[in-house]
């Protein structure tokens, strides 16, 4: 639910931000263009069949499930720094997202979402 | 719009499924919490492989009932955990850290395998969604109180809780949020993990704050108690910090704590009876308390210091082998047998009881005899230290036993400065010259000492300073004096007497040989090879120059000679020397002292007595005159009351028994009789001049003059007995120096005689008187053919078999 524009106030908070999702957040990357808005979801892993994005009003949320890669003859788990298993994101737009035309593409473990305005934003 | 409006419920995982068991002790994961972990055991660490090799890394955390179980079975585990995700893993030497976070609740509805590791089939349990006016009441109530405990435990958190709180929209979340972050224990916080509505873990959780909302504000209560306790302590050093910067600023600082310091570790490091110690402790408390300017600081701390330097418990090793005590005590003195020997019987005795109590001796004799420098050679043959203090004219007993602290200048008595000076509890205490005691309105110390020198007090002796009882019973006193007349009767009761006669001539130049000449030609740089001093030449000192019991002035003679040696070899015109006795008058002067040679005749009326005075025995004549038609009596030469009532003694025995002695009545009754004793300058008294006296008046009467060479002592009485008397040693010795060669004694001095050198028992004759007769007999040859049928003249024994064995025996007589 964090928006682009961060307070300090929240990032005091920080620490006690990741309690209420039990959800992991991948990272995004936003941008703005000519025509409307690029989301850069880094979802590297994760089968494009178990992600699932939603739109509401200014919301848009990514979600889904990034479930592990069984490996042949592993005998000790030394290190895991991925996060697997449900993850979700929210991002608030701000445009009203049910009238924006909305394009999807997965590509080498990103997904890129494409936000085009329909009009100029309020 | 709001994330959590969103429903994310389409990726549900299934409602129940297998799962890997995490037991975990002492805590309790809730659904959204993050939680590290450190997984150690076997089977753990199992679980957590298989949680990790899944392809959703979820497992389920459970906690164990009883924290102790090493290796828990499901029916030591909670039946409701919570699934888990595994955020983070690092393997670490064997053990893995983990990062789980809770994702919900579940219930184990079928223990699976238990190994390799726990395996349930588990079941999800809705998550509780019951709304109310009382959960909006009870959320925002634990949200208080959870500011409350923040502000009381920890101030100065850098987040608070409240607004750690705010990021959970669940109310539910709050209480479990709340429960990680306080120390509930594990079972309050798995009942809130198994509440199943949120007004029943509101409830708990609101419960559970109030109970520790009262244990934190008694902890605080208990530790501001803890620290007004401390504060005490401190604002007394703070403000005698204080004090001391204020004393400095003014001039007195410094020195006094680093002194009280000082005398505080002194304390410390050595031995106290317990109550020396507190009574020790009390006064540096004091002193710590007192500014240095204060007369009473100076007093204490001397006091302190003298509680410090006494040796309480020290005392020395006595040396108890005997024959180097003999040995020891021969080297310092010649003679002296029965002193040594009851030195060594001393020696022996705590040999045999090492906890007898010290003797207390006193030695009496007249100047110079070495009663001081016997004392000092007893200490060295026991080991002990010596110490010694004169009681010569000491008139106040506070000297001796202490001021009390109240008086400024107070210091303590004489005897505990002794001990002190001495460092041992069992020295060997000197009383010199305790003939000479004062006493005066002042005090009388001879009454003090009759605590100190009484073992049966003096092991708690408590001296006016010190205040504290002392134990003197260790301490060897030895009293010396020169005359037992002037000491009190209660004294001389609590000591054992040992008397120190004169030395005889013999003696003397024994002594000379010894001790005297090395220590004078040592004095005076002189060898034994320059000059020598054969035996007649001492002799020709002792009698022509020098009159005394002791050798004092004797040794300044022989230390006048050396001198007059050193002249010579000092001017360069020395050559070894033997000195004779015709050189004496040239190096020490004319004779001082003409050989009192027996009066070869003398005169009817005068006869020779002995006297005993402090320096030694006297020759003295009786003469005894008739005054043709006078009828008294009349005495002259400083008589004592008691040697005149034996002149109106004798002359009345003389009277009574005129018929017998060939008296005749008329010349008795026409005749006044005067007897003069001189030298008349010199006061005497004492009833021993009797036999003498006796027989000075029977010859004047009967006209027969008495021996000239035969000296007599003895008391008389009416009946005429002849009575004992003392001073028998001295006085023999001052007739055989005048050449007599017969003493007449009363019989029961005859044991009186072994005292005596050898050579003076063999030398001389001594006849041992019963009656007036038997003295007469002999003194008077004239009077022997009358006196035949009454009197016995008996002679002492020669010494011979004793003269051999002693030789025998060693001994240096």
């Amino acid at each position: 639910m964090a928006t682009p524009r961060r307070t300090v106030g929240e990032l005091l908070v920080s620490a006690a931000r990741a309690y209420h999702s039990p959800y992991w957040q991948p990272a995004v990357d936003v941008y703005e263009t000519a025509r409307g808005w690029v989301l850069k979801y880094e979802l590297a892993g994760v089968a494009p069949e178990d992600i699932e994005v939603h739109v509401a009003g200014r919301v848009i949320t990514v979600r889904g499930v990034r479930r592990d890669l069984r490996i042949e003859e592993k005998r000790q788990s030394f290190c895991m720094e991925i996060s697997y298993n449900r993850f979700e994101r929210a991002l608030e737009i701000p445009c009203d997202l049910d009238t924006m035309e909305l394009a999807t593409q997965y590509r080498d473990g990103m997904l890129i979402v494409v936000l085009h305005c329909q009009e100029n934003k309020s | 719009m709001n994330a959590a409006e969103v429903t994310p419920e389409k990726h549900d995982a299934p409602q129940s499924r297998t799962l890997p068991i995490l037991p975990i002790k002492n805590t309790v994961l809730y659904p959204y919490l993050l939680m590290p972990l450190s997984v150690g055991r076997a089977r753990s660490i199992a679980a957590v492989e298989a949680a990790a090799t899944s392809e959703d890394k979820t497992i389920l955390i459970v906690s164990q009932r009883d924290a102790r179980v090493e290796d828990p079975t499901f029916e030591q585990l909670y039946t409701i955990g919570t699934e888990a995700v595994i955020k983070r893993l690092e393997r670490h030497e064997g053990a893995i850290q983990l990062i789980v976070q809770g994702t919900r609740r579940m219930e184990i509805i079928e223990p699976g395998r238990a190994m390799p590791f726990l395996e349930a089939r588990v079941h999800a349990l809705p998550e509780p969604s019951d709304t109310g006016d009382e959960i909006d009441a009870l959320e925002r109530n634990i949200v208080d109180q959870a500011g409350q405990i923040q502000a009381m435990s920890n101030a100065d958190a850098p987040i608070s809780i409240a607004q750690v709180l705010s990021q959970f929209k669940d109310p539910l979340h709050k209480a479990y949020m709340m429960a990680t972050m306080l120390s509930l224990d594990s079972e309050k916080e798995q009942q809130l993990l198994e509440a199943s509505s949120r007004l029943e873990g509101l409830r708990l959780m609101h419960e559970l704050l109030a109970h520790e909302i009262q244990i934190v504000e008694l902890r605080q209560k208990i530790a501001t108690q803890a620290q007004s306790e401390m504060s005490r302590e401190q604002r007394e050093y703070h403000l005698r910090q204080q004090l001391r910067a204020i004393q400095e600023e003014l001039g007195e600082g410094g020195g006094e704590q680093a002194e009280v310091d000082e005398l505080r570790e002194r304390m410390e490091k050595i031995e106290l009876p317990q109550d020396v110690r507190k009574e020790a402790e009390r006064e540096l408390g004091r002193l710590a308390r007192l500014p240095t300017a204060a007369p009473d600081y100076q007093i204490t701390r001397s006091y302190i210091e003298l509680i410090l330097e006494l040796p309480w418990d020290k005392t020395t090793e006595d040396n108890l082998d005997l024959a180097r005590a003999r040995q020891v005590l021969d080297e310092d003195h010649y003679g002296l047998r029965e002193i040594k020997e009851r030195i060594v019987e001393q020696l022996a005795v705590l040999k045999l009881n090492p906890a007898a109590k010290a003797p207390i001796l006193l030695f009496v004799g007249p100047p110079g005899v070495g009663k001081t420098s016997l004392g000092q050679s007893i200490a060295r043959a026991l080991g002990r230290k010596f110490e010694r203090m004169s009681l010569g004219g000491m008139h106040d007993e506070s000297e001796l036993r202490g001021h009390r602290r109240t008086y400024i200048g107070a210091m303590p008595g004489r005897i505990v400065q002794a001990i002190r000076r001495a460092g041992v509890r069992n020295p060997l205490l000197m009383l010199d010259e305790l003939d000479k005691l004062g006493r005066d309105f002042r005090g009388d110390p001879s009454a003090a000492l009759l605590e100190i020198l009484d073992p049966a007090q003096n092991h708690e002796f408590r001296d006016n300073y010190l205040n504290l009882p002392f134990d003197l019973s260790q301490t060897f006193f030895i009293a010396t004096a020169n005359t037992l007349d002037t000491i009190p009767r209660p004294l001389l009761d609590r000591m054992e007497i040992i008397r120190l006669s004169g030395y005889s001539e013999e003696e003397k130049v024994q002594i000379a040989k010894r001790y005297l000449i090395a220590r004078q030609l040592k004095d005076s740089g002189v060898t034994a090879e320059q000059v020598s001093i054969p035996d007649e030449t001492l002799r020709a000192i002792i009698t022509r120059y020098t009159r005394e019991a002791g050798v004092r002035q004797f040794e300044r003679l022989i230390g006048q000679l050396a001198r007059k040696i050193a002249v010579r070899y000092a001017e360069g015109r020395g050559e070894p020397t033997t000195i004779k006795p015709d050189d004496l008058p040239e190096l020490l002067g004319p004779e001082r002292f003409f050989l009192e040679r027996a009066r070869e005749s003398m005169p009817p009326g005068v006869s020779t007595g002995l006297a005993w005075t402090e320096t030694g025995g006297e020759v003295l004549y009786i003469e005894a005159l008739a005054l043709p038609g006078g009828r008294d009596l009349m005495l002259t030469g400083q008589l004592g009351e008691v040697m005149r009532e034996s002149a109106r003694a004798a002359q009345s025995y003389i009277w009574s028994h005129a018929a017998q002695l060939g008296i005749s009545e008329e010349s008795l009754k026409s005749t006044g009789v005067h007897i003069h004793v001189p030298a008349g300058a010199i006061p005497k008294d004492g009833p021993s001049a009797g036999v003498a006296m006796a027989t000075a008046l029977a010859s004047m009467y009967s006209g027969e003059p008495a021996r000239g060479d035969t000296a007599m002592t003895g008391e008389i009485t009416l009946t005429g007995l002849v009575l004992p008397i003392g001073g028998v040693k001295e006085k023999v010795l001052a007739a055989r120096r005048a050449g007599i060669k017969t003493v007449i004694l009363p019989e029961q001095n005859g044991k009186d005689l072994r005292e005596l050198p050898d050579e003076v028992r063999s030398e001389m004759k001594f006849v041992l008187a019963s009656k007036i007769e038997d003295a007469l007999s002999v003194a008077i040859p004239a009077l022997a053919e009358r006196l035949k049928s009454v009197a016995t003249i008996r002679y002492a024994e020669a010494p011979q078999g004793n003269g051999k064995k002693a030789a025998a025996k060693g001994e240096p007589v």
